[in-house]
């Protein structure tokens, strides 16, 4: 051998000694990593892949991030391409009310409609590997409703997977209800706070006004009583005559307190009807000035009508237009001092009829004239003491105008600058009822009556009786229902005056007997203290021929009696077709 | 001059008695935790100050494993002095690593 070749063969042989130090090296090394891998040393692998290193965590040191998966409130799952479940977390088991062994392996498609299967998957579908997505649907439930949920889907680092993480929306929509229901309590908290101030500022104005109607009726009362003790204490013809004239006025005053009020009620619970036919406007507008002629006078003011030549016909309840106007007039006197003027105007503009009331009293200011119709106001309290009223006039007003079809305005420049009040009426054709009979028609000759005054109120029937037998009447009055029977046999009048609410048989009962026994020459006239349609209709089927209210009016109730036909009397050509619906 | 100084101030020097260990960890486990401890109290009992422990997560990078071509962790890997040794586990058993570092070779003087 060459010595050449035996330092060659030593070198090769050093070689072959490295390599073998190095293999055995590298052996160790790996024997020492299967070693520790096996004895449970190692936490990771690390695992060369496309496009680089990727770290397979063994067991433990995903245990915290397991951890938390498993104790967070909203679902997790690994989901394939095809939306099989591969993993799912505690959450997302309880969320579908299954066990996990029974989601896990499932397909989502299970646990939900067709609609809600398909938009999940065009949802799997949009997601890239840098994109994520969210879906909104209704999750099926053994045994409990369907779950409205979102699942936003992402990206997992290993691409045939996804990560689903799910939201259950049940109790996000139960607050926004809650948020919602919230709202709605304090709207509606603050509505009826609106209500409750109404009301108590509504109650306010009833106190002020009860305390002021308590003013009004007592104000008559002093001079009534005044004039009586004149009239005792044997005045001459002058001073009766003078205490006659209160005493009238007092009570003129009193009964249309009471009727306004009673107006009042009727307007308010609906109950008034007007009666409508052809009327004309220059007989309401005469109607309307008696009622403040006499307060116009007093006060020394000025009152100009003004009418065009050409009469005004249309459809409408005289009376209560009559009234309205009237109410304004007097509203107008209140309000004006002495030698004020007041003008009331009416005219024709196309198919309406325009009412005019104007005054150059003390005006409303701006802050009551929105206010001015309504119930119990009035511009100011303290100043009604002095001026006298309710605060119901133009309330009245107001509704009687809108019953016909018409608006009423109310104007003012101001305190001091006067007023005016505008009523708009559409004007209605006259419909082809006839002619109305003439109310104010003069009545003819007086003939002697027989009339039995049914009535348990002594003083009422007894000034009743007396006041029709000074125009000449015959007079008996009965207290009850049964007298009242007996009395007819006896009497045989030829007019009953019945009050309704008598003791023993009521009025209805006595009306409905009397027409039986007497046939229907009798004339029944009903008497009541109540002057609501339901008392008239009822009066109406009981077999009355007339209803008045009381307190009577002396000159309707002579009218009415006059007015009377008896098929045996001469002067029975007094043929007004139909009697007057009422009288009152 | 401490051991403190030492490991974080001083640059050991390559050709020298400077030390270079590399622990690779997997996030902060119990595990890659007890290693680092143990790795610290072995190096301070035999080598002084004159070492320098880098550690590296490979929970953050999994690339930097290629450096020294690392497939499990914790894995502790001796860069200087030469030839690179490695030790895979938690380090809990110093003979191995006193053996495995040649340590013992190298006792403090």
């Amino acid at each position: 051998m060459e010595p050449r070749t035996y330092r060659q063969l030593l070198a090769d042989n050093e070689g072959l000694k490295a390599q073998l130090h190095s293999l055995r090296e590298r052996l160790e090394e790996v024997e020492e990593t299967v070693a520790a891998v096996r004895a449970g040393q190692v936490d990771a692998l690390v695992v060369s892949a496309e496009p680089g290193e990727e770290l397979y965590v063994l067991e433990r040191i995903d245990r915290p991030y397991r951890l938390l998966l498993e104790s967070m409130a909203h679902g997790a799952a690994v989901v394939d391409a095809d939306g099989r479940i591969a993993y799912c977390n505690r959450s997302l088991a309880e969320l579908f009310r299954r066990s996990r062994d029974e989601v896990t392996g499932s397909h989502w498609r299970d646990y939900l409609s067709g609609p809600d299967a398909l938009r999940l998957a065009d949802a799997l579908s949009e997601v890239s590997q840098r994109s994520s997505s969210r879906v909104e649907v209704l999750v099926q439930r053994p045994g409990a409703s369907p779950q409205p949920i979102e699942i936003a889907i992402h990206p997992s680092p290993i691409s045939s997977l996804f990560c689903f993480v799910v939201t259950d929306l049940g109790p996000r929509r139960l607050i926004q209800d809650l948020v919602e229901t919230r709202k709605r309590l304090s709207e509606s908290e603050a509505e009826y706070r609106r209500l409750y101030d109404e009301l108590r500022d509504e109650e306010r104005r009833k106190d002020e006004f009860l305390a002021v109607l308590a003013h009004e009726l007592r104000n008559p009362l002093a001079p009534l009583r005044n004039a009586l003790h004149l009239l005792r204490s044997e005045p001459d013809r002058q001073q009766a005559e003078q205490a006659r004239a209160i005493m009238e006025r007092q009570l003129d005053s009193i009964v249309r307190l009471v009727d306004d009020l009673l107006d009042v009620s009727r307007l308010v619970s609906e109950k008034v009807e007007l009666r409508k036919e052809s009327i004309e406007l220059a007989a309401v507008f005469a109607r309307a000035v008696d009622v403040v002629r006499g307060q116009v006078e007093t006060d020394g003011l000025e009152l100009i009508v003004a009418l065009p030549e050409a009469p005004i016909r249309f459809e409408g309840d005289e009376v209560r237009l009559a009234q309205s106007i009237g109410n304004m007039l007097s509203n107008a006197v209140k309000y004006t001092d002495r030698g004020g003027r007041i003008f009331l105007s009416g005219e024709r503009d196309q198919d309406r009829i325009v009412i005019r009331v104007r005054d150059t009293g003390i005006g409303i200011p701006p802050d009551v004239l929105p206010r001015v119709f309504d119930l119990f106001v009035q511009a100011d309290r303290s100043l009604t003491r002095s001026q006298g009223g309710l605060g119901i006039g133009l309330t009245l007003v107001k509704r009687l105008v809108e019953m016909h079809g018409g608006r009423v305005q109310a104007a003012s420049d101001g305190l001091g600058r006067g007023c005016e009040f505008t009523v708009t009426l559409p004007l209605e054709s006259p419909s082809e009822k006839g002619v109305p009979e003439d109310r104010s028609a003069k009545p003819g000759s007086t003939t002697t009556r027989r009339v039995l005054v049914v009535e348990d109120d002594a003083d009422s029937a007894q000034s009743l009786a007396m006041l029709l037998q000074i125009w000449g009447h015959s007079v008996e009055i009965a207290s009850d229902g049964h007298k009242a029977l007996d009395a007819a046999r006896m009497f045989e009048p030829e007019i009953v005056l019945l009050d309704i609410g008598i003791p023993g048989l009521d009025g209805y009962e006595v009306a409905e007997r009397l027409r039986a026994e007497h046939g229907v020459t009798l004339k029944v006239v009903a008497l009541t203290g109540y002057g609501r349609e339901d008392d008239r209709k009822r009066s109406r089927e009981a077999g009355f021929d007339r209803h008045l209210t009381k307190p009577l009016e002396p000159a309707r109730l002579r009218e009415m009696l006059e007015s009377f036909e008896f098929g045996s009397d001469a002067d029975a050509e007094r043929s007004s077709g139909h009697p007057p619906a009422h009288v009152d | 001059m401490t051991p403190q100084d030492a490991r974080t101030e001083r640059e050991p020097d390559a050709s020298g008695d400077g030390w270079i260990l590399k622990l690779y960890v997997a996030g902060q486990t119990q595990r890659s935790i007890a290693a680092l401890e143990n790795l610290k109290a072995i190096c301070d009992g035999h080598l002084g100050g004159k070492y320098k422990i880098e550690v590296i997560d490979l929970a953050q990078n999994p690339r930097l494993a290629r450096t020294d071509q690392i497939v499990a962790v914790p894995t502790l890997v001796r860069k200087l002095p030469e030839p690179m040794r490695k030790i895979i586990g938690d380090l809990s058993n110093q003979e191995r690593v006193i053996v495995g570092l040649k340590l013992d070779q190298k006792p403090i003087n």
